[in-house]
């Protein structure tokens, strides 16, 4: 007799017994969505955000910082757009953080699906600081830009009303673009 | 499980996969901007209006969606024409099993892949070591020992390089160099095509293709996994390469147990479908001598060790040279020889290989050499061989007009030698160097009428040292292109299979004591032996439904003949003694198979992928009443009163689900069924029960590339045995690390 045989029983796909439950588990399993991600079109998406939305004048100097929370690929793409353009007459400048645990200038906040668990704790500092907070976390509750990634492409959502409590103001172009949140 | 609830089950989730295909590619319609993402520059980009953006990704990522469609739905073969072509255009029944599927599945070893294609009827004997046949006409003529349950009508290659053994056919699977992550795919062609390949193409061919991509710098790949039955899986390879320049050095080492360590024993009259039995490790030895030395350790199933280099130098865009080299050295307990006492034997081979392959424009021209040293039964004298094959093909292919011509010229011969391990009174198999060789020269035509109908013709001329007699291989195909997503295929061909040292060469003697009776066997060759033929006759249909499903069908009759049998002539030559003279002769059997096969493959989303196949056969067997006669007076000769042949069995087939997402979580879930197969051997009629085997990988990208995964085999924990005599077939779970730099 095979003595290893219980061992698969450990795993729970092995409580299902029939055949047609297991290919049905592995249908949801396999349904569930997840994250791509592609910075590339992502950070030029963030680039239009930061065009098209304008900072209280009082938080304005001669440069645009944005904080990327995330991995280094998102922090080149953003820092390859950064040498290439500016905001206005803003010079764009990119840092890479972990975390953010003390004040600091800044305009936008960029936090990558690996680090949404950072979120509430991020929105939590923002509070109604004029500090943008995008994320690609399509079901992220505390941010002010989703983006969404699909087979339709790279849609976003946009919360007009916490984004106009941090000063900040939309483009009526950004707002018709986006989509629309259920 | 029954047969009618895996029908069942394959046609739900057909029918959702194609709905779902469908609903999914119907979605597809996009009125975008002319530019593409690639003709724009980042300052481009940059300027566009964010409204404009979002069209031009949409457009992109639908763009290269299409792509993945095309690479994996539509991909580049070359075993159909011996040249690079897309499968859409193979003009014969071609089935291709990529990298990614490979790795997604989970399988241990290479024959188990092939439990992803249709028509590939996978049987394993001990954990790790499979018998493979393509579409059937397995253990014909029935009747005889376990060592012609083998599959000598397939020829399987490694880059174009035969890996056939040539002792008796079939292919030593463990002995095979590479693993499985460096194939980049396995083409497996069904029906006779020999005429580019050479002999034993008969049922079709397997062709394992390694990896050969461009790198820029270093690449490597370290994967190791562990799991039950103290199985080990470790592969390793590490590439360097420029535009000009690619080396890869690979290893492997893999280590499965057995499920059971009782071994089933025969009876000695004969007689074992109800008398034999499984007896425990500890009492072997009552039951046979030299145990120790049969079965050094009776918890092996397999082992083995590889490892290969490869050079390539690209000399320009149409020239170059590649070569490569390797060793391996391999120990399994399976079934192979019939040594009368287990069903069971050892079998060890140490070997290594060299291959060059030498390209200019149309010329192609590749050589190869493989020599070692086997044992083909671990403690029964005789059977311990060196053993040497040499393979040299030069073809050109060139155009005329709408034609392409391809002349080629080809060169075979295997040595086998026993002299090293004979003793003074050469009890050998062979008792010496034997050789066989064979001289080819094929052409095939390839003719394109108004881009819709293609012909091909080819024909191979061979001659061989034994059988001295030339034989005629060949292939004519015919296409049509229905519209620029279907088309529709005929082909008929005939093949013959090569001979075998033990069929040519073989001058044997064995004794046997039942009882107080004593058997002297002597074995003869026998040169004037006719090669085994298949003619067959094929239609196929193969579309692309829509961008994200395909489908290829096919209808095929085979007819076989020449098989061949032992057959004896008995006499006394004392109150209790007797000889026994055996000689291989042809039989006037003849099998006919006709078969229906099909494969759908689809992106149900585009992370989600799912294959179903099938095959549906009757062989029957005609003139079988004649060999039965022989032996008579000792042979169990067992009536069988239906010509329909049942060794092969009526329905294989199945599915593989991926879900692969590039960025973490990928899974993967295939399940092979196997109908019911009643195997009529030398011992009397036994049912193989029919069965389905499920397999589950799941992986996840923890860090950067590299990958942990949890691979679940045969869940279904059906135990039974699936070649008769084999072991019980176990589940295992095992833990594993990709590694990727």
């Amino acid at each position: 007799m095979p003595s290893g045989i219980l061992y698969p029983y450990i795993f729970l796909f092995l409580l299902v017994p029939k055949i047609h439950k297991i290919i049905i588990l592995f249908f949801l399993l396999t349904s569930m969505s997840l994250y791509g991600q592609n910075m590339h079109y992502k950070s030029l998406y963030i680039y239009n955000f930061a065009k098209k939305i304008e900072w209280p004048s009082s938080t304005m100097d001669s440069t645009f910082k944005i904080i990327i929370i995330g991995d280094k690929q998102s922090y080149l793409a953003m820092q390859n757009i950064a040498q290439k353009k500016r905001i206005g007459e803003q010079r764009i400048i990119v840092m890479q953080a972990q975390d953010i645990k003390e004040e600091i200038d800044v305009q936008l906040i960029y936090v990558d699906y690996s680090k949404r668990k950072l979120l509430e704790e991020i929105n939590e500092w923002i509070k109604n600081k004029p500090i943008l907070l995008i994320s690609d976390y399509k079901n992220a509750k505390q941010t002010d830009i989703n983006l969404i990634e699909n087979h339709e492409g790279l849609e976003f959502t946009i919360r007009s009303e916490k984004i106009k409590k941090k000063g900040l103001i939309i483009s009526d172009q950004l707002l018709h673009l986006a989509k629309k949140e259920n | 499980m029954t047969q009618n609830t895996v029908f069942k089950t394959l046609l739900i989730a057909l029918t959702i996969s194609i709905m779902a295909g469908h609903s999914y590619a119907q979605e597809d319609t996009l009125q975008a901007k002319n530019n593409s993402w690639e003709q724009l520059t980042q300052e481009e980009l940059l300027d566009m209006p964010l409204e404009d953006l979002m069209l031009l990704v949409k457009k992109h990522k639908l763009s290269s969606l299409e792509e993945l469609y095309e690479k994996v739905l539509n991909p580049e073969i070359q075993t159909a024409s011996r040249r690079q072509e897309k499968y859409f255009n193979a003009p014969i029944s071609i089935h291709v099993i990529t990298a990614e599927e490979i790795m997604n599945s989970g399988a241990l070893v290479i024959p188990e892949v092939l439990r992803l294609a249709p028509g590939l009827i996978v049987r394993q004997k001990t954990n790790g070591n499979y018998d493979v046949h393509i579409r059937g006409n397995d253990n014909i003529p029935s009747g005889q020992n376990l060592f012609y349950s083998e599959n000598s009508i397939s020829l399987v290659m490694i880059d174009s390089r035969p890996v056939y053994n040539h002792f008796q056919g079939g292919t030593f699977w463990e002995t095979l160099p590479i693993s499985l992550e460096n194939i980049e795919r396995i083409e497996i062609a069904y029906g006779p095509s020999s005429t580019l390949y050479g002999p034993n193409a008969v049922s079709g061919l397997i062709h394992i293709i390694t990896k050969k991509e461009t790198i820029e710098g270093w690449k490597s790949h370290v994967q190791a996994q562990y799991g039950t039955y103290n199985s080990q899986d470790l592969q390793a390879n590490i590439a360097f390469g420029n535009k000009k320049l690619l080396t890869r050095i690979t290893a492997n080492h893999q280590k499965q147990k057995r499920f059971q360590t009782d071994y089933y024993a025969f009876d000695q009259w004969m007689d074992t479908i109800t008398r034999g039995r499984y007896i425990p490790v500890d009492s072997l030895s009552f039951f046979a001598p030299n145990t120790q030395e049969k079965f050094p350790d009776p918890s092996l199933a397999l082992e083995k060790t590889a490892a290969n280099v490869y050079i390539h130098y690209k000399q320009s865009e149409d020239a170059g040279i590649s070569f490569s080299s390797g060793v391996q050295q391999s120990n399994i307990q399976s079934i192979f020889l019939d040594t009368r006492e287990f069903s069971l034997t050892g079998r060890e081979n140490k070997s290594m290989y060299s291959h060059l392959k030498y390209y200019y424009k149309g010329l192609n021209f590749t050589t190869s050499y493989q020599m070692g040293e086997q044992n083909l039964a671990l403690g029964y004298p005789s059977y311990k061989f060196r053993f040497g094959d040499f393979h040299s093909t030069l073809d050109y292919l060139f155009h005329w007009k709408n034609i392409k011509i391809h002349p080629g010229l080809n060169y075979q011969n295997s040595y086998i030698d026993d002299s090293p391990s004979l003793t003074d009174n050469k009890t050998g198999v062979f008792n010496g160097k034997q050789n066989l060789s064979n001289t080819a020269m094929f052409l095939r035509l390839d003719y394109l009428l108004k881009k819709k109908i293609r012909i091909t013709a080819a024909g191979r001329w061979e001659w061989f040292t034994v059988p001295k007699q030339d034989y005629l291989s060949y292939q004519f195909t015919a296409s049509y292109l229905i519209d620029k997503n279907s088309n529709i295929r005929v082909v008929f061909g005939k093949a013959n299979r090569g001979p075998f040292m033990w069929d040519y060469h073989v001058n044997y003697t064995q004794s046997n004591v039942f009882e107080n009776i004593t058997l002297q066997t002597h074995y003869h060759k026998n040169p004037d032996l006719k090669l085994l033929e298949m003619q067959m006759f094929e239609m196929g249909y193969r579309a692309n439904v829509s961008k994200n499903i395909s489908l290829d069908m096919s209808f095929f009759y085979n007819i076989t003949s020449d098989y061949n049998l032992p057959q004896g002539i008995l006499t006394q030559t004392s109150p209790n003694s007797y000889d026994l003279d055996v000689q291989n002769d042809n039989l006037p059997l003849q099998s006919y198979q006709m078969g229906f096969g099909f494969m759908l493959e689809t992106f149900i989303t585009k992370s989600v992928r799912a294959k179903f196949f099938g095959n549906l056969q009757q062989t029957n067997l005609d003139k079988v009443d004649s060999y039965y006669q022989v032996n008579d007076s000792l042979m169990v000769v067992v009536k069988n009163d239906s010509k329909i042949h049942k060794s092969t069995p009526t329905f294989v087939g199945g599915f593989s689900i991926d879900y692969y997402n590039k960025k973490r979580f990928n899974a993967h879930a295939d399940l092979y069924y196997i109908s019911t197969q009643n195997v009529f051997t030398y011992d009397g009629m036994k049912q193989v029960n029919a069965k389905a085997v499920l397999n589950m990988k799941f992986s996840y990208r923890f860090w950067k590339q590299h990958q942990l995964f949890l691979n679940a085999r045969n869940l279904l924990h059906n135990n039974d045995y699936e070649f008769i005599f084999g072991d019980q077939v176990g589940s295992e779970v095992l833990l594993g690390l990709n590694f990727l730099f």
